[in-house]
């Protein structure tokens, strides 16, 4: 949509002294497209903002990778002789290690661009960083993005209702919960989860993605092994989720409940319901949408525990044990992963916005 | 009060003894003052005083709008719909109340404020009351919306349009053809011509008078503007702190108020030819 | 000028039940952490209740040992005692750094305007978005044997976007109000304005960022201490509960060693959350009773 936009512009308005001024016009004429082309714009600056800071981040922490290799390679294959120059120049190469910080980072995002190459693993060294992360990644965003969506929406719709129906016993409930437990961490939940639902009770299993004795696959069997193990992993996401939605909902909606076009629904004799969801929800959801986004960082943070509480095989967990063993291309391969999944998540519902309201203008 | 049922009485409304209070943490306030009011079938009745007076608080009430801390302390409303049997509005609940509205009672509020919503297409806006009380009309829509924009000198395009793309008239046209598409026993208009251009406010008052001869409606109309009530209104009634200091046939208020609240509101309104000091 | 503050202060406080009830709790905790010394004298009764192998290994709790013993027989009630102090220091710490460079950065981005509030937002916002918790999972993992101080340090690094985020939304709508345009023309300095007009007014949303990256460095260092990976030397809440993880105290049903310091964390996040949604509810009119009574 951003590349082939101009050109278009350049023949529709031939006529026109400068082209510039082409452009100006048939943005001011397509103001949806200009606002897309702005803000996919911003978009790849944070992204390149936010992929630097994470590659010099990594950089300037002490730490020799080569070192380390050379280290898990006698340990695991019992070298005994010292690492020649030439092996510590060969896995320097291999690495990206050589040169200054500057070339390096300019290898590193050249490979990454071009080749989607993150470099070897260590903890599964030779493997490629990125198949590392591939194998990681779907148990991360089934877990992580199930959750997520599930405590929008309830939260959402909760929080709804507890504006509605403010002054009353339950909404009193459910916001003085709200504020007292949104800002837990998830794997508080989980921790008492598991000693409630598998140590006492023993009726679900607290590590682990899957039954071991059933084979991966599309079964059904496998299928309910995954939801059963994913169940306490996720209800830990959930609970809080919900509840911090359920806080940030009600704090729009109540603002909302006061506006003139609320009284004149209720003049025109609608049904409470429809007054809900119609007229006062329809108004207030949609900054969710664009906090829905920013909120999935602070989420895959607080996923890395739950999934290292229950082991659970997704990018959490092989962060920890990337950090364990200082395996540097894999932390920044996830980390990298982590923020290109989130900038285009935010992206993408920014681009939605506007085709669900209708009263903002976009090209400002 | 005692109107055999079935017969269309000659009052829509009988407001007897009507109270409101506010209370406050200095005490209550009373904002109406026991009012006693008749609203004749198919009048044009205005309700005239400055702000502050309590005729909007009185809207308000009729319209069981009012929300805490305001509170309807005394009095009764009887309201005669035709064709239903003549109810108590102070003393009508939940479903009950909710049927009553825009069928039979409905509200014309100031096209300045936001009460379209701002998510919502105009017919969408038309949609969704005459769906609630008339769903019989359904195969109708697409026909009388464009009718009743067309009554109010709307084009048909505006129904797909969104409030914020209508000019401040357009919107109180809007809520004009929204307030009679039931053909209701009796309109509530709160200021409708406030905030208007003057040039837009002397059309929206003939559009106003022509809703009553094409739709039969009656109409009761709030405005601190007694000129609106000269160009408007059959009758006049004229409120000062919360309390009904002249009531009567709108000429006859204006060539000769009794009250002297009255005689300040007709003088304040500005004349041609002489500058309003 | 001390009692205009501590006047304007009660008001604030008598006009928010949430925030006084906030306030409360964290008044408590502190007192708490300040007592804790003595608190573990006294459970030790003369001894070091902490130290390993001070009484029996796993004691359930009972007179003696209000929440038992651990698995090196050290009293779990005084080790979270001493804990509590010190994720209560770290959660000051952090929040005093955060806030202080979070009202600069407010500050410069949001009275200055222009390209600066361009970039400093932008990197502001970054932070914001972006998975941070891989960062300073990396930097915790360099960090052995530091100070309190320096963890506070650590943490602050991505604990003050918090801060600076509320503090520039306020900047930016007080920057418009007519008394700062009065000040402009009447006062040359922007430093002069900055403290005798923004300042006074931004208070209570400095309590906001501070309660907010207070709670975001406490948060992020129990996380770090969940997963094994918390920086060596520092024994706070969160060390306790990996502790109880790693040696098995879920399986054999001593809860006390887990539960306590969820509790304790739990109602110190609530205290914190209270106090931000306490004084945005009396100073933001557009929220005002908002979240409730």
């Amino acid at each position: 949509m951003t590349a082939d936009a101009p050109p278009v512009v350049a023949v529709d308005k031939s006529q026109d002294s400068a082209p510039s001024r082409g452009v100006r016009a048939w943005l001011s004429r397509h103001p949806l497209a200009a606002y897309a082309i702005r803000r996919v714009g911003i978009y790849f600056v944070e992204l390149w903002g936010a992929l630097t800071i994470a590659f010099f981040f990594f950089r300037l922490i002490p730490g020799d990778p080569v070192q380390t290799l050379i280290q898990t390679l006698q340990q695991n294959y019992m070298y005994n002789q010292q690492a020649s120059t030439e092996l510590i120049a060969r896995y320097q190469q291999e690495f990206g290690l050589t040169g200054n910080m500057f070339s390096q980072y300019l290898k590193y995002m050249e490979k990454l661009v071009l080749h989607g190459d993150l470099g070897p693993s260590l903890i599964n060294y030779p493997t490629p960083a990125q198949d590392v992360i591939l194998r990681a990644l779907p148990w991360t965003i089934g877990l992580l993005g199930i959750s997520a969506v599930l405590s929008w929406i309830l939260g959402v719709i909760l929080g709804a209702i507890a504006g509605w129906r403010r002054g009353k016993l339950g909404s009193a409930i459910a916001t003085n919960l709200s504020i007292a437990l949104s800002h837990v961490p998830y794997f508080f939940v989980a921790l008492i989860l598991v000693y409630i639902f598998a140590y006492s009770m023993g009726v679900l299993p607290a590590r682990s993605a899957y039954d071991s004795n059933i084979s991966p696959g599309i079964s059904l069997e496998f299928i309910g092994s995954v939801l059963k193990y994913g169940l306490l992993p996720g209800l830990s996401i959930v609970v809080i989720g919900t509840l911090s939605w359920i806080l940030s909902t009600r704090m729009l909606m109540v603002p909302v409940l006061g506006e003139d076009y609320l009284v004149y629904a209720e003049a025109k004799g609608l049904k409470g319901w429809r007054i809900l969801t119609r007229y006062a929800l329809r108004n207030c959801y949609l900054p969710q949408i664009t906090a829905f986004g920013i909120s999935l960082g602070f989420i895959f943070n607080g996923n890395v525990l739950v999934e290292q509480l229950f082991n659970y095989p997704g990018l959490g967990t092989t962060l920890v044990t990337a950090i364990q063993q200082l395996d540097f291309n894999t932390i920044l391969g996830v980390t990298d992963i982590a923020i290109f999944s989130v900038l285009t998540a935010v992206l993408l519902l920014d681009l939605l916005l506007p085709l669900l309201d209708p009263r903002v203008k976009y090209w400002k | 009060m005692n109107n055999v049922p079935g017969n269309v009485s000659e009052s829509v409304l009988e407001i007897k003894g009507l109270e409101v209070v506010y209370s406050t943490n200095r005490g209550d306030v009373k904002a109406v003052r026991g009012i006693d009011l008749d609203v004749r079938r198919g009048e044009i009745l205005g309700i005239a005083g400055e702000s502050g007076s309590g005729k909007s608080t009185l809207a308000v009430a009729l319209l069981r709008l009012l929300k805490a801390p305001g509170k309807v302390t005394g009095g009764s409303v009887l309201f005669n719909p035709a064709g239903r049997s003549p109810v108590d509005l102070l003393k009508v609940h939940g479903e009950e109340l909710r049927v009553l509205r825009w069928s039979a009672l409905s509200y014309l509020p100031q096209g300045s404020m936001s009460s379209l919503n701002p998510v919502m297409r105009v017919e969408d806006q038309f949609k969704d009351v005459i769906l609630e009380h008339a769903p019989e009309r359904k195969s109708s829509l697409h026909e009388m919306i464009p009718r009743l924009l067309a009554q109010v000198g709307l084009e048909p395009r505006v129904a797909r349009m969104y409030p914020h793309e209508l000019s401040g008239g357009m919107k109180q046209r809007v809520l004009m053809a929204i307030a009679v598409a039931l053909e209701p026993d009796l309109v509530i208009a709160d200021e409708p011509t406030t905030a208007l251009d003057v040039t837009i406010q002397r059309v929206i008052l003939q559009s106003l008078a022509d809703l009553r001869t094409d739709f039969g409606v009656t109409l009761m109309v709030i405005s601190h503007d007694m000129g609106v009530h000269a160009q408007l209104a059959d009758r006049v009634a004229v409120m000062y702190e919360g309390q009904l200091v002249e009531v009567g046939d709108v000429r006859q208020v204006f060539k000769d108020p009794q009250d002297a609240y009255t005689r300040q509101l007709i003088e304040s309104i500005p004349k041609l030819g002489r500058r309003a000091s | 000028m001390t009692m205009r503050f501590l006047n304007a202060v009660l008001r604030t406080i008598r006009n928010s039940r949430r925030l006084a009830a906030g306030l409360v709790i964290l008044g408590v905790m502190v007192l708490l952490a300040l007592f804790s010394p003595l608190i573990v004298n006294a459970i030790g009764g003369g001894k070091d209740p902490i130290e390993v192998a001070a009484y029996e290994k796993w004691l359930v709790p009972g007179a003696g040992h209000l929440l038992g013993t651990d698995q090196f027989g050290r009293d779990v009630f005084a080790m979270v005692m001493k804990a509590l102090s010190v994720s209560l220091q770290i959660g000051a710490i952090a929040g005093i750094i955060s806030t202080v460079v979070g009202v600069i950065v407010a500050f410069v981005a949001g009275y200055k305007g222009g390209w600066i509030d361009g970039i400093l937002s932008t990197f502001t916002g970054i932070l914001l978005v972006i998975p941070t918790f891989p960062l300073l999972i990396a930097l915790s993992a360099y960090a052995k044997n530091v100070t309190l101080f320096q963890v506070g340090v650590m943490i602050s690094i991505f604990a003050w976007p918090f801060a600076a985020k509320t503090i520039r939304s306020q900047v930016l709508s007080l920057r418009t109000r007519p008394y700062v345009d009065l000040a402009r023309v009447s006062k040359a300095r922007d430093i002069e304005i900055i403290v005798t007009e923004l300042l006074p007014n931004l208070l209570p949303f400095i309590g906001v960022g501070f309660a907010s990256s207070a709670l975001g460095a406490i948060f992020g260092l129990v996380g770090l201490e969940v997963i094994g990976l918390g920086p060596g030397g520092v024994v706070d809440l969160g060390q306790i509960i990996y502790n109880a993880i790693t040696t098995g105290a879920l399986t054999l049903g001593a809860w006390p060693m887990f539960v306590v310091p969820i509790v304790l964390l739990t109602l110190l996040f609530a205290a914190l959350n209270m106090v931000n949604i306490g004084l945005e509810e009396v100073y933001n009119p557009r929220l005002r009773g908002v979240a409730g009574e």
